[in-house]
């Protein structure tokens, strides 16, 4: 034992991290580019900036690259770069309404102020292979380019226009329950640790980081039984840019650049004031992340609403289930740890085990118990 | 006011922390801190202002009692730390033991998060682990002291120390304290059973 | 070719921001002066993964100086993979010179055991804590553990202990063993096993815990009483190998390892590779023994 065996413990990592990546590359095909996987993997990249709460695209292709696609690592990277940030500003709040919109779409209503914008994607495409894409070349891509152009007449372009937000119309009409009570607080839950019960900053910001897919699960749960209050209606889906701005240090606003993100607001019936008499008036239920997510963003607006009506029955109800069961670096984490060695634990569990066996052992023999042989 | 160009955070701040880390653990030690680069206001103790430096930043708030303005100026400005009244403040510099009324509505925590509580920095006039004349002699026992611990202060009145037990008799809540005397300092959280004799 | 230089960085002293250090430090402050008691803190994510040590780095990194002799060890071992990972990382992030002799370092970083050898007053022992609620066991939720700590209300941790001991005849607890700390907290003194429990109270050396993933530090100051539960009649007790010495060094009252050879056959040897490493070179290093009641 001793320094050999330190040594050999060093080999085999080092070993293991070439070995790792002599997989990536023994099939010996050209080098993936940085730049093809951040725009032609642009939703992939979407969704590891989310969940590594860091708006670099750049940054999530290179993440992705270097953990051949393993999304759970990638997010990670990211997260462990960004904790080496230094952090100089808190955002204006982003002014949603003034996003440059590229999809804007509600199913509470048939015809909304500005039309339902159905934008990029796939939601109504038929989920067939498309064998030709095996084919792609160059100038494929650039025929197709053109096609494009070639659907744009200058003359008829016009400034993008701002849409008023669907909840806005219900506002109006009073049907909306203002919420002056609860928690206001803006916390950070990255600069100290979340303290139930959370304030809804803390909840959302948790969820904004959240990994897709554990937020899917608990969203789906909602909508199948296991969550008072059933799952609520899209009352608006946006997907575009915004101004993101910061004040200086001597108060002025100044603008950072455009991000993209998704936005959700879910419309629920809430259970009223809690007065007597009062109407089950319309709760919004908000979700906001990165890049074009709806699913997250969807999921993010029906937890937000099942997370205030708290009961431990139910997950979704749930903000402890709900918000550490769904941190994605933190789960990943804590179920691959199970690899490292457990053996002193272990034998600790059966040390206790052998002793009632023998107590067992001893009983039906009517003998007194001694010392354990082993 | 000095801005303390010469402090190398990662550096001396460490060095200093593990002082300060060693002081807290062993209470009724006395360690010494190195404040030679610095140049603090009058008034203020090396060791306070390094303890200062050291521990102080934009995310907590503090509070100076005792002390002329230029001390305040002189810690906020090298840390950035936000001033606070007594009675919020996460850290309070006392440049006396007078300030009974300070003391008396430092925060001292939640039953469910009683780290949320004050930390005292007082500074005395003479401090020894060795026997003093003209000085109170103090025993703490307690977490981190093998039995009893004694040693000597000079310019820490009764009361202080009375109040100062009968806050930490509502353990968990209480405050910890850090005497500091020139570059010595010498820790006495709050977990600490006090005695005193002498004066 | 695309200049990569907007993905370099080079990294602070001991990695961690000073802002980060300065609120794990002054945590670790109050943590002192409430032994026992988990205090929440921010908890960045590191680049070892959650779950495999980035609290016990959190608080190595917060503390640790130029001067520092760095020690890790996982189960007792220094040549463990994760172990040598982590000494890598350490080594990489701070220029400390580190070392296997447990007497010779300054900080020692430890996952689940506490070195045979006793330490001294000079030497911190840093912990790596999975889970570090002692409670979460019988209490899912954290704001009913907070309350459960706050008001000194464990009801729920001894009716555990008694039902396993209606159970199985013993309070079948093993690594991980609950104890009370200065008579007040409850604590998990992370999954130790009960060999090395005892050497929890009145220790010369400082006992730092810090568990990352749940954002929590907390802290045995020395010469501090730790006390496993038990009840008057049914007495805590460490494992015990009877007449079972060591395959390599012949030792006994060490911790043992049960290791399996190729051919399926048994034998048992020291855990801790430091320890060995001196029983089988030279003189037994001094222990604390704690003697089973009979």
């Amino acid at each position: 034992m001793g320094y050999v065996a330190v040594k050999g413990g060093q080999e085999a990592i080092a070993n293991a991290a070439e070995l790792v990546e002599y997989y990536r590359l023994r099939a010996a095909t050209p080098p993936i580019e940085i730049e093809q996987i951040r725009t032609q993997m642009r939703l992939l990249v979407d969704k590891i900036m989310g969940e590594g709460s860091l708006y670099a695209p750049d940054h999530a292709a290179l993440a992705l690259k270097q953990n051949e696609g393993d999304v759970f690592e990638a997010a990670f990277t990211m997260r462990a770069y960004r904790a080496t940030l230094k952090r100089e500003f808190y955002s204006e709040v982003l002014i949603t309404r003034d996003m440059l919109i590229r999809r804007r779409i509600s199913a509470a209503f048939r015809d909304i102020p500005g039309g339902q914008i159905l934008g990029p994607t796939r939601d109504y495409t038929h989920r067939l292979f498309q064998p030709e894409l095996t084919m792609e070349s160059v100038s494929s891509i650039e025929e197709f380019l053109q096609r494009i152009d070639a659907h744009i007449d200058p003359a008829k372009l016009t400034a993008i226009p701002k849409f008023g937000k669907v909840i806005d119309v219900l506002r109006a009409e009073g049907l909306l329950l203002e919420r002056a009570e609860g928690d206001r607080r803006v916390v950070d839950v990255t600069r100290e640790a979340i303290k139930f019960p959370a304030p809804r900053s803390a909840s959302l910001q948790m969820m904004a980081r959240a990994e897709t897919g554990g937020l899917m699960c608990l969203g789906y749960s909602t909508m199948r039984g296991f969550a008072a209050g059933g799952h609520g209606t899209v009352g608006e889906l946006r997907v575009g840019d915004v101004a993101v701005q910061v004040k200086d240090p001597r108060g002025r606003v100044r603008y950072l650049g455009r991000i993209t993100v998704t936005e959700c607001e879910m419309v629920n019936s809430s259970k009223g004031s809690g007065k007597k008499g009062s109407l089950p008036l319309l709760s919004v239920g908000y979700g906001l992340c990165f890049g074009q997510n709806e699913t997250k963003a969807i999921c993010m607006g029906m937890l937000d609403n099942s997370l205030r009506e708290p009961n431990e029955a139910n997950p979704a109800n749930s903000q402890e289930f709900t918000l550490y069961h769904t941190e994605g670096v933190e789960s990943y984490g804590f179920t691959n740890h199970l690899k490292l060695p457990h053996y002193v634990t272990f034998q600790s569990g059966l040390d206790n085990l052998r002793e009632a066996m023998q107590r067992t052992l001893a009983s039906y023999a009517g003998l007194t118990v001694e010392s354990p042989a082993k | 006011m000095t801005r303390e160009a010469e402090f190398a955070e990662a550096q001396d701040g460490q060095e200093a922390f593990r002082v300060i880390l060693d002081s807290m653990a062993r209470p009724g030690q006395l360690r010494r801190l190195p404040t030679a680069k610095l140049a603090p206001p009058a008034g203020l103790a090396g060791a306070s202002a390094l303890l200062g430096l050291c521990l102080l930043d934009s995310e907590v708030s503090f509070h100076c009692a005792g002390f002329a303005p230029e001390v305040t100026e002189y810690l906020r400005a090298n840390t950035h730390s936000q001033v606070a009244p007594a009675g919020e403040a996460d850290f309070l510099f006392l440049g006396d033991s007078s300030h009974l009324d300070e003391v008396a509505v430092a925060k001292t925590g939640d039953p469910e998060y009683p780290e949320l509580s004050a930390t005292l920095v007082l500074q005395v006039r003479a401090l020894s682990e060795e026997p003093l004349a003209d000085s109170l002699r103090v025993a703490t026992s307690g977490p981190g002291v093998d039995g009893m611990r004694s040693f000597s202060v000079a310019g820490l009145e009764t009361a202080f120390l009375t109040l100062l037990r009968q806050t930490n008799e509502e353990f968990p809540l209480g405050l910890d304290l850090v005497l500091t005397c020139g570059d010595a300092v010498l820790s006495l959280p709050r977990s600490q059973r006090l005695e005193w004799e002498g004066l | 070719m695309i200049e990569n230089k907007k993905f370099q960085s080079t990294y602070n002293f001991a990695f961690l921001d000073e802002r980060t250090k300065r609120e794990i430090r002054r945590k670790i402050l109050k943590a002192i002066a409430l032994p026992g008691y988990q205090v929440p803190y921010s908890s960045p994510e590191m680049p070892i993964a959650r779950g495999w040590g980035t609290g016990g780095l959190h608080v190595s990194l917060a503390i640790i100086g130029r001067k520092d002799v760095f020690k890790v060890i996982d189960q007792g071992s220094d040549a463990s993979v994760n172990a040598c990972s982590l000494r890598q990382f350490i080594e990489r992030m701070t220029g400390c010179r580190t070392t296997v002799d447990t007497a010779e370092a300054t900080l020692i970083q430890t996952r689940h055991r506490i070195p045979e050898e006793i330490l001294t007053a000079q030497q911190i022992l840093v912990f790596q804590v999975p889970q570090p609620e002692i409670l979460r066991g019988v209490e899912r939720l954290e704001t009913r553990t907070r309350a459960m700590h706050a008001e000194a209300d464990y009801s729920k941790l001894w009716v555990s202990l008694y039902e396993a001991y209606v159970r199985y005849g013993s309070l079948m607890r093993g690594a991980g063993y609950p104890v009370r700390v200065n008579g007040r907290y409850m604590m998990s003194p992370s999954p130790i096993p009960r060999w090395d429990v005892p050497n929890l109270s009145d220790a010369r050396c400082l006992y730092l815990f810090g568990a990352g993933r749940e954002k929590r530090i907390y802290a045995i100051p020395p010469h501090t009483v730790v006390e496993p539960l038990e009840f008057e009649d049914v007495r805590f007790r460490v494992e015990d190998w009877g007449a079972t010495a060591c395959a390599y060094s012949n030792a006994r009252d060490a911790f043992l390892d049960e290791i399996y050879e190729d051919d399926s056959s048994r034998k048992f040897v020291v855990n801790d590779s430091n320890f060995l490493d001196k029983l089988r070179t030279g003189p037994r290093p001094p222990q604390r023994l704690f003697r089973n009641p009979q």
